[in-house]
């Protein structure tokens, strides 16, 4: 999948903010996005997916929805984005199975961001 | 880390890249090998060496998808477009990587799009398609969504759905 210019994401940044918002994602208030294009999927992204959507169901929480995006490239993947209304957008980078379980135990369940997983995104040209 | 299942998914974001609102994928699992066909209706334009990497038209630094299935099947994969219809097969070696079926659908599902899945075992066919899982409430971006994925994936591969 295509990979995303810094513009990209802060178009989608705008237009998730905007969604959290309004509560229009399918009414869900927490937005988690997994980077799945080839870069991600060679990196374990289908893993890291897999894992999300096990603690999510494990933990009941009904307020989140999961969904994907391309390539996040050169940024370290997995690459996964939570947008929630408290905290805006984190990114998370080189989400394994384990660091995928603490984005749900802490970021999504209680809140924490996890300031040793965070990464800034860096655009492919930089 | 690409796996045979994970060639399923890019076969199917390929389609999706080329501008697909219809995407069917038929996975026969036999002796040791899988084949996977990939129908879609995209009309993206077709380089005249799809496979090779770098030859992608979506653009620079795109289509490494197909690139990789190449690889991974050692050729043994081909694009061909008629009319409407865009169709991909390739023959790769069967890693287990489809045994755990929920975890290999999962990813493909959670796309939401118009996608129809047949896996084909000596045990039998079942077919999975968006539109049933929509009906069911299953499509798996949701907790709740997730649990009626799995337990549909489930009772299908038990053979307690019919039809």
């Amino acid at each position: 999948m295509a990979k995303l210019s810094l513009s990209d994401l802060h178009a989608i940044r705008e237009r998730e903010e905007k969604n959290l918002r309004k509560r229009d994602i399918h009414g869900k208030t927490i937005h988690v996005v997994v980077a799945m294009g080839t870069s991600g999927i060679d990196a374990g992204a289908k893993l890291t997916l897999n894992t999300i959507a096990d603690e999510i169901e494990k933990a009941g929480l009904e307020n989140v929805i999961v969904t994907q995006t391309g390539s996040a490239a050169p940024n370290p993947e997995p690459v996964v984005e939570v947008y929630s209304p408290d905290s805006g957008l984190v990114v998370y980078g080189s989400v394994g199975s384990a660091e995928a379980k603490r984005i749900v135990a802490e970021h999504l369940k209680e809140g924490k961001i996890i300031e040793d997983l965070r990464i800034e995104l860096k655009d492919k040209e930089q | 880390m690409h796996d045979t299942a994970s060639l399923v998914l890019e076969s199917v974001m390929n389609s999706l890249e080329a501008g697909a609102s219809d995407v069917s994928v038929r996975i026969e699992i036999r002796d040791g090998r899988i084949s996977v066909r990939t129908e879609d209706n995209g009309n993206a334009p077709m380089s005249s060496d799809p496979f090779r990497q770098g030859s992608s038209t979506k653009g620079e630094g795109r289509g490494c998808g197909l690139s990789i299935i190449y690889r991974k099947s050692n050729g043994r994969c081909r694009l061909t477009r008629g009319g409407n219809q865009t169709v991909l097969s390739f023959t790769a070696e069967d890693d287990g990587s489809l045994d755990d079926l929920q975890s290999a659908l999962l990813p493909i599902f959670n796309l939401d799009k118009a996608i129809t899945v047949s896996i084909i075992r000596s045990s039998g066919e079942i077919s999975i398609s968006a539109s049933e899982l929509e009906k069911r409430g299953a499509v798996p971006d949701c907790a709740r969504g997730i649990s009626a994925f799995r337990a549909y994936i489930t009772e299908l591969e038990k053979g307690e759905i019919y039809g």
